[in-house]
């Protein structure tokens, strides 16, 4: 990264964050925002960033970004939602901010990689507090059928998540469900089984 | 080599490599050109695709190198795999996470030598069994890395050494974060607990920046460094000779000369290079013979032909003159000592020899004489 460019400068890293987030309320050109926004993304994989990127509200920035239209802006947001939501703190932050509805919305997003960040992200915000909205009826039912898709990685990580956040018997009531029921959430375009 | 998880995968447009950005701030520009992208946890994986590899046979050589940078489960060439023409597509998994990760970062880094070749974590392979244990093996290093930096007390609680834990960065955590005072709701973490049955990996290495691990495990493959400098990089000895006697210290260097020879090869720019590729193998093996041949008479006088300068004078009469406490038996030992002294002389100037008549013609039978 640059930062050890700027390093050097004498800038330490939370003014570099601090400038990239100023960067990224100023400017109007909508790739430097995404680059910006993906530079933040990449820095919040790293735990040592967490306080830094919470000083700065990174995490509110990510999560407006789920409600963009641009839809690189939204993989990178959900990107970084991904990369710092195991952190206790943080987790607590974007439940206690609506997180979940926001990430939930993007399982229906036609991009592969918004639509697999996003599970994950569930799964890392999952608490005794937040079971009940992460696991609701709808999202495992849309696991169900990820689950079934053709594209390994989506049905693999749909069926982890199935295993793993709900219980059996969520998973049978959301089957009856889906055999009666027309689907509220449809498949990304990229992977829907006539193209895989 | 090729077993039942180590399929085919499809060729993914996220293979391709993304269009770098020139578009960057001058504060935000690395020392790299790169995509815009974001890596995320999800596309962590044990699979490693090495595309672009030049198709002159060197599947062991590469296979050996990777293996420098942890244990390789598996591997295969992908023959099916569409690639570019006179170029292979391999196939690795590694035993753990990070050996993957490290590596595709690091032929990323070294790409300059090697334009062609690129390296990309495959997912879709990981079977069902195998990436819930990824993403558990992520998050734990996650919670992990976010506990050393919480500070000890989490530490201190369960008993351990924060100094050693901060040094084990890599290292997965066993059972700890699965019972920790970081989650003080169990019921909250059972997601962990279908996998407490599962049998943890031996304690991963540490990262291979550290030197002696490298040693380590390239220790633990069979192979001798001997062999090793025999297979193809050789025929530069001037260059490469470092090779035979790896220091801990060197070994990095070491490997950075490794790393760079199968992969300067398609370019062929310096004439060099291309001594070392067309020299048939016969020559290659009698080469090989011939060091360790040498080394073996080396071994077995008892000297070492780099300092032998300094032992050809004072070495010999240092044998002690042990009396033998008989006039006869003094005189056959002073006998066999003049032999001995004589048969040494005569092998001390051997190698210089043998050296010369190496240039001309290859590989004289060796005669052990003493």
């Amino acid at each position: 990264m640059s930062y050890g460019k700027l390093k050097s400068q004498g800038l330490d890293r939370f003014e570099y964050l601090q400038a990239l987030v100023t960067e990224f309320q100023d400017t109007d050109n909508e790739e430097a925002k995404e680059q910006v926004l993906a530079n933040l993304a990449n820095f919040a994989y790293d735990p040592s960033n967490y306080d830094f990127l919470r000083r700065l509200q990174v995490i509110d920035l990510f999560l407006d970004m789920l409600l963009e239209e641009n839809e690189n802006l939204v993989e990178f947001g959900i990107g970084g939602l991904c990369n710092l939501c195991l952190d206790k703190a943080n987790k607590d932050y974007i439940l206690h901010n609506n997180g979940v509805q926001l990430v939930i919305n993007c399982l229906s997003n036609p991009n592969e990689e918004i639509v697999l960040s996003a599970i994950t992200t569930l799964m890392y915000l999952m608490t005794l507090g937040s079971r009940a909205e992460v696991t609701a009826l709808p999202v495992v039912e849309c696991m169900l059928r990820f689950s079934l898709s053709a594209n390994k990685r989506l049905s693999n990580l749909a069926t982890v998540f199935l295993e793993d956040c709900c219980s059996p018997d969520q998973v049978e009531r959301a089957k009856s469900l889906e055999n009666h029921t027309a689907l509220g959430i449809p498949l990304p375009k990229k992977f829907a089984p006539s193209k895989a | 080599m090729a077993a039942s998880s180590c399929k085919v995968p499809e060729a993914y447009k996220r293979h391709e490599q993304g269009q770098v950005c020139f578009t960057r701030a001058k504060y935000r520009e690395g020392r790299r050109l790169r995509a815009v992208k974001v890596y995320t946890i999800n596309l962590e994986s044990r699979y490693l695709l090495v595309q672009g590899v030049p198709a002159v046979g060197v599947m062991k050589e590469l296979v050996e190198l990777f293996a420098l940078y942890g244990t390789i489960e598996e591997y295969r060439a992908l023959d099916e795999y569409p690639a570019e023409k006179f170029t292979e597509v391999y196939l690795m998994k590694f035993q753990k996470l990070q050996s993957a990760s490290y590596l595709k970062k690091k032929k990323k880094k070294t790409s300059t030598e090697a334009p062609s070749t690129r390296t990309s974590l495959e997912k879709e392979l990981g079977t069902l069994t195998g990436s819930p244990r990824i993403l558990r093996k992520s998050d734990l290093y996650i919670l992990k890395r976010g506990e050393n930096k919480d500070g000890c007390g989490t530490e201190l609680q369960h008993g351990e050494k924060a100094a050693a834990s901060e040094k084990e960065q890599f290292d997965f955590p066993h059972n700890r974060e699965l019972s920790g005072a970081h989650h003080p709701n169990e019921q909250e973490w059972n997601c962990y607990s279908c996998f407490d049955s599962l049998p943890f990996l031996p304690p991963p290495l540490p990262p291979p920046s550290n030197t002696d691990s490298t040693a380590l495990r390239s220790a633990e493959k069979p192979m001798d460094p001997l062999q090793r400098s025999g297979s193809g990089f050789e025929i530069l000895p001037s260059k490469y000779n470092g090779f035979a006697g790896i220091s801990s210290s060197g070994i990095y260097g070491g490997n950075q000369k490794i790393l760079k020879a199968p992969h300067e090869k398609p370019q062929a720019t310096d004439s060099a290079m291309d001594h070392i590729r067309f020299v048939p193998r016969t020559t290659q093996l009698q080469e090989r013979k011939r060091r360790k041949d040498q080394v073996d008479l080396d071994a077995f006088i008892g000297t070492n032909r780099e300092d032998s300068e300094i032992i050809i004078g004072p070495k010999l009469p240092e044998i002690p003159k042990v009396d033998m406490g008989d006039d006869s038996l003094n005189v056959s030992a002073k006998l066999i000592r003049g032999k001995l002294e004589k048969a040494s002389a005569v092998s001390m100037q051997k190698p210089e020899e043998r050296k010369s008549d190496f240039q001309t013609q290859p590989a004289p039978k060796q005669r052990r004489r003493i």
